[in-house]
């Protein structure tokens, strides 16, 4: 499984992009669970009720920055289609890490989409921890899939 | 060509609700009276938004009044309820140097409001604060029923309210008009989540208004601010 992580990131390219992706979902995470302000002055805080949530989508932003990187090498270096456990993967894990704090947003939800709105946020709020968890499986999935075609494909055209 | 659009969607979308977010978890200084939808008679005074009905806790003569606005079926309402609220009542309520006031900003759903009429009922019996915390010890995920009459009934009971005048203020939906009244004063000053605060300072200074969660920490600073 390690060997092609090496692969993608023995380039210096790919370790930013994944470092960039990381920060701005960390940034997003947190600013939307209520962590981080940047307001009236930088303030990061982490609550014991908000351990949970707050490992959950660090895993999810450092595999977002991982599966992401490595489907760009894929797109950059060979002619195989994106993997769709990517795309549900990275869906899942922003729209349950987002809802983080969908509480927050209710009145934003409510004016905007009415009832249906709230409806959407009540459930990603309820089941925000099970969705965090699936959207880390789909990830990791989408690792492991992505793992298969840098290492496994006969069509992989390395030029890099 | 295409791909790296595809690719590009979730980063996309991720730095645009942080800017929104950004934009939206903000301090400032509020005056109502420049908004058009609110007339002149809305100034942002104490008296004006703390009424006989308004739940109010230290000092009334404090030199300055934080107004949460709340959702009794928020989360991060719970969490500051549960961890700043005490820190600030300490420091800063029962030195006199802070009254904290409380108004209801139900968005969540129909149950907010049941909690917010139950919540003023307490508050008939001069046991708000009491109600109010035993909601948001033992809140429950939203809408999941946690906060409909019977069990806010049973919490009243168990705090040791009576039993008959508290049925009857909210099978009557005595304070119904109150809670849309507060919903409306927080549209009118644009808060755009829960909880949100007000801060208001006795020498008619512009308030600042502030929404989030914010740690002890930040009410710290700008409370210190005022006050020198």
């Amino acid at each position: 499984m390690l060997s092609s992580f090496k692969l993608v990131f023995s380039h210096k390219f790919y370790v930013f992009l994944a470092s960039s992706i990381f920060v701005g979902f960390w940034i997003l995470f947190n600013v939307l669970g209520e962590l981080l302000f940047f307001l009236p002055v930088f303030v990061f805080y982490l609550p014991e009720d908000a351990i949970p949530v707050f490992v959950l989508s660090n895993a999810i932003s450092v595999l977002m920055g991982i599966v992401v990187s490595m489907n760009v090498y894929v797109i950059k270096n060979t002619k195989l289609k994106m993997n769709r456990s990517f795309f549900s993967g990275s869906s899942v894990g922003v729209i349950s890490g987002a809802c983080a704090s969908c509480s927050s947003m209710g009145f934003i939800l409510l004016t905007s989409f009415g009832s249906i709105g709230v409806a959407a946020s009540t459930f990603l709020s309820v089941y925000q921890i099970p969705l965090l968890l699936v959207s880390i499986a789909l990830l990791g999935w989408a690792y492991y899939s992505i793992h298969n075609k840098l290492t496994k494909s006969c069509m992989l055209n390395e030029s890099v | 060509m295409k791909k790296p659009l595809i690719v590009g969607i979730p980063v996309a979308v991720a730095i645009a609700v942080i800017v929104v977010m950004a934009l939206n978890n903000n301090t400032e200084d509020v005056n109502i009276l420049e908004d058009e939808r609110v007339d002149s008679s809305s100034a942002l005074t104490f008296s004006s938004l703390v009424t006989k009905d308004t739940p109010l806790k230290g000092d009334p003569s404090a030199p300055i009044t934080l107004i949460e606005f709340g959702d009794f079926q928020c989360p991060n309402c719970g969490r500051f309820a549960r961890i700043t609220s005490p820190q600030i009542e300490d420091a800063y309520i029962d030195s006199g140097q802070v009254s904290m006031a409380f108004k209801h900003f139900t968005v969540i759903g129909p149950d907010s409001i049941t909690a917010a009429m139950a919540s003023q009922c307490a508050n008939d019996q001069e046991k708000f604060w009491e109600f109010h915390d035993a909601l948001y010890d033992n809140q429950g995920p939203e809408n999941s029923g946690w906060a409909k009459k019977d069990n806010l009934k049973k919490i009243a009971y168990g705090l040791g309210l009576d039993k008959q005048s508290f049925d009857s203020c909210l099978d009557s939906d005595k304070y119904r008009s109150l809670v849309e009244a507060d919903l409306n004063i927080a549209k009118q000053l644009n808060f755009q989540g829960t909880p949100s605060f007000l801060i208001l300072k006795n020498d008619g200074s512009t308030p600042q208004s502030l929404t989030g969660a914010y740690p002890f920490d930040t009410f710290q600073s700008i409370f210190d601010e005022m006050l020198e």
